[in-house]
């Protein structure tokens, strides 16, 4: 009796004494951030659109009478020259009166080209570019796009902003068919050389009260178009690998090499077999920065990881940080 | 007179002769299986539990005497013997015999008895004196006895004869109780209306206790009293202390002392979008040719959203000082009592989690509460004892308790009104620490 006693009062005040604390972590079914499955196939991105339309550079925009042409210079370091009867509606007869608007997108710098997601790449070959422009002209009032007359051609003049580079060629993007649309990020984008391989003119003068130098595109064509090179070619090239940590897989992150002494993006692939990112031709010894884009529902998180020279076929990690949009485009700024 | 020749030569030869005990004999009288026969009770059957018995009869013997003011006088089993005249000091008369041998306190000569030793106890010397049985109203005649004297007269005989209320009962016990026999027989010579029991006890306990929680609405919503309800569950808790215990009368004992409890609550409650951080190692093959594989081994956190269920344990702490006053009896080694007071709350502390105003939780510790008085006042208690006799000095209790606290332990800035009424059992010893 007195065994029992003990032993039911001793268990009643152990059970009394004990500290209860308890968590229990459930997972939600169907969050981005619970898939740290990557996909074979090619990876839906239009889940980026919030974090493309953040990162949207300012474009330029600016109406003009389309029967006369126009010269327009924005406030900052370009420049476009419409000939007079240069614009052809989508029927092939020439805009000779009316409303027309141009608007215009000029990358400039590295992170300009990442926040359109926009690489400097032909094919597998890597281009150096001092600068892409987009351009498009459209009826003011209708949006009906216009088309620049065989016959005819407009002027962009735009900026250096480093050393003037006397070698740079005429490249156009070319994308993917149909058009993306809206904030869409066009994965079939890459760069092409025109038929034109002669090399841009450059100019030096004053523009806006400032003395600046400069290159001049002459084309009829519209929308994308760069003023690139191809990068000498190196004695080594290398592949180069980035990993990153489960949450981020192929659904929802973006990763690119740039380089650091020269104005050169490029798109790293996803490889689902290895859960790992990769490029190739990179030359060995090189310093470059691994720059991650992602965006899991509605949060956004960028990485960077710097990398003096190159490693032959070696593998870097990345770490990407929750961020702001503002945080990524300072960050982007700096590249 | 010629008839008794013979019995005066054997007397005279014999009366100061004592025969030595033969080893063993004292269990051979006192088997453990000797079953009582009528009113006979073999103590040593009870072994200590039973001198309790011993000690109760004692004491309702004693409170007899106390509340009649009579003498006593033990008979041979079976008969009545005649009670004497009014007595003060000197009342306890015993009967020590293995048949019918009689003492007695009275003077008075009881013809059936005449030839019977009579012993008197005196509560002030604490002397038992034996008359001689045919000189028993002749105080010249009588001679003290000290303790290690009687004892081998207790010894021979293992039978007590004690009439109450001219009933008569005869009770055998063993050598070994002799001294708490004569212990209760020393608690029996009292004057009327003294305590009959002057001792103190300490009686340290603990139990389990489990609260009974009654909230009701100050300012709070109907959606946060809701889910404040459907988050808290009570547990059960403990309480222990020590009391210290004074008997008042033979009846009545008054206790103060220190308790301290703890009531154990169940919070539970669930927040949105955790994210729950995991260190994995994660190792990749990459192919960067045929052949020629680049094996990764990464350390890095993984992150995962979700809900979070989180329990925690409230805790209602306090320290009281208890002011009760408790009536008991019962009959031989197995005893009750009633307790009813008062619990002056000292200290009251809460530890836990509970809602905000937004519902959402949190954590609540001594420096940050403001949900919870630090004295809560007064409390009701009431408890119902049974104690049984573990030796002469210790008993073993167990006291089912209820305890209503008068107000409400929350302060009057909460917007819900709490009041938490505590049911338990307290399992003790109660210990004799001063005659």
């Amino acid at each position: 009796m007195k065994k029992i006693i003990s032993i039911a009062l001793s268990s009643l005040l152990l059970m009394a004494c004990n500290k209860e604390f308890s968590e229990q972590f459930n997972t939600y079914n169907n969050n981005e951030l619970n898939d740290t499955v990557w996909t074979a196939g090619k990876p839906n991105l239009d889940k980026f659109a919030d974090l493309a339309k953040g990162l949207t550079p300012l474009i330029f925009g600016e109406s003009f009478d389309a029967g006369k042409g126009d010269t327009i210079n924005f406030n900052e370091p370009i420049s476009i020259e419409i000939p007079k009867g240069s614009l052809v509606n989508n029927a092939g007869r020439t805009q000779d009166t009316g409303k027309a608007r141009v608007e215009l997108l000029w990358l400039r710098k590295k992170g300009d080209f990442i926040k359109c997601f926009k690489a400097t790449t032909s094919g597998e070959s890597i281009l150096e570019s001092a600068g892409e422009v987009f351009v498009r002209m459209y009826h003011y009032y209708s949006g009906q796009e216009y088309a620049i007359h065989n016959s005819s051609a407009i002027t962009i003049k735009f900026r250096e902003n480093y050393t003037l580079k006397n070698n740079l060629q005429l490249f156009q993007g070319k994308e993917s068919n149909p058009l993306a649309a809206g904030n869409r990020i066009d994965t079939a984008h890459t760069w092409n050389r025109c038929s034109d391989t002669s090399y841009l003119p450059t100019w030096q003068g004053i523009l806006n009260g400032a003395n600046m130098y400069g290159y001049t595109i002459r084309t009829n064509q519209l929308r994308w178009l760069g003023a690139s090179r191809f990068i000498e070619k190196a004695a080594s090239t290398t592949n180069l690998y980035s990993v990153l940590p489960q949450n981020f897989t192929n659904k929802n992150t973006l990763v690119f090499l740039v380089f650091k002494n020269i104005q050169s993006v490029v798109a790293m692939t996803p490889d689902a077999a290895s859960k790992c990112f990769w490029t190739k031709n990179i030359p060995v010894g090189t310093a470059v920065k691994l720059v991650s884009l992602s965006q899991i529902g509605t949060s956004f998180y960028y990485g960077e990881k710097e990398i003096s020279s190159v490693a032959k076929g070696a593998a870097y990690k990345i770490e990407p940080a929750k961020k702001t949009i503002a945080e990524i485009i300072t960050a982007l700024n700096n590249l | 007179m010629e008839n008794n020749h013979f019995d005066h030569f054997i007397r005279e030869k014999m009366q100061d002769h004592e025969s030595s005990m033969p080893a063993g004999l004292w269990d051979k009288v006192n088997p453990a299986t000797n079953a009582p026969t009528g009113k006979v009770i073999k103590l040593h059957t009870l072994k200590n539990w039973g001198l309790s018995a011993i000690l109760l009869m004692a004491g309702l013997g004693s409170s007899f005497v106390v509340a009649d003011s009579k003498r006593y006088t033990i008979g041979e089993d079976g008969n009545i013997v005649v009670t004497g005249s009014n007595s003060t000091n000197v009342t306890q008369a015993v009967l020590v015999t293995e048949t019918n041998t009689i003492i007695t306190n009275t003077s008075n000569k009881v013809a059936s008895l005449v030839k019977l030793p009579i012993v008197q106890l005196n509560e002030t010397s604490k002397q038992l004196t034996i008359s001689d049985k045919e000189n028993s109203s002749n105080s010249n005649s009588n001679y003290n006895v000290f303790e290690n004297e009687t004892f081998t007269k207790f010894k021979a005989a293992n039978t007590i004869s004690f009439v109450r209320n001219n009933n008569l009962s005869n009770y055998k016990f063993s050598s070994k109780d002799y001294n708490k026999y004569l212990n209760d027989l020393k608690l029996s010579i009292l004057c009327p209306g003294s305590n009959p029991n002057s001792d103190w006890h300490i009686e340290p306990f603990a139990g389990p206790i489990y609260g009974s929680k009654k909230v009701t609405n100050n300012t709070a919503t109907t959606t946060y009293l809701q889910q404040k309800d459907s988050s808290e569950s009570m547990r059960i808790g403990y309480a222990a202390g020590v009391n210290l215990a004074k008997p008042i009368s033979e009846h009545f004992v008054l206790k103060t002392g220190v308790w301290v409890s703890q009531m154990n609550e169940r919070f539970s409650y669930k927040t949105e979008n955790e994210i729950k951080t995991t260190t994995v190692v994660t190792v990749r093959n990459i192919i960067r040719a045929p052949g020629d594989t680049l094996k990764i081994s990464d350390t890095s956190s993984v992150q995962q959203i979700g809900y979070k269920n989180t329990v925690v344990g409230n805790r209602y702490k306090t320290l009281d000082i208890p002011v009760i006053i408790g009536y008991e009896f019962g009959k031989g080694s197995l005893k009750f009592g009633i307790n009813a007071g008062v619990i002056f709350n000292m200290k009251h502390g809460f530890e836990g989690a509970v809602y905000d105003s937004s519902l959402t939780a949190i954590n609540i510790n001594k420096e940050t509460n403001n949900v919870y008085k630090t004295n809560i006042g007064l409390g009701l208690y009431a408890g119902f004892r049974i104690a049984k006799d573990i030796n002469d000095k210790t008993q073993l209790f167990i006291e089912p308790h209820f305890r209503y606290n008068l107000s409400n332990m929350t302060t009057p800035n909460t917007s819900f009104n709490q009041k938490i009424n505590v049911t338990g059992v307290n399992v003790g010893l109660r210990i004799k620490i001063k005659d």
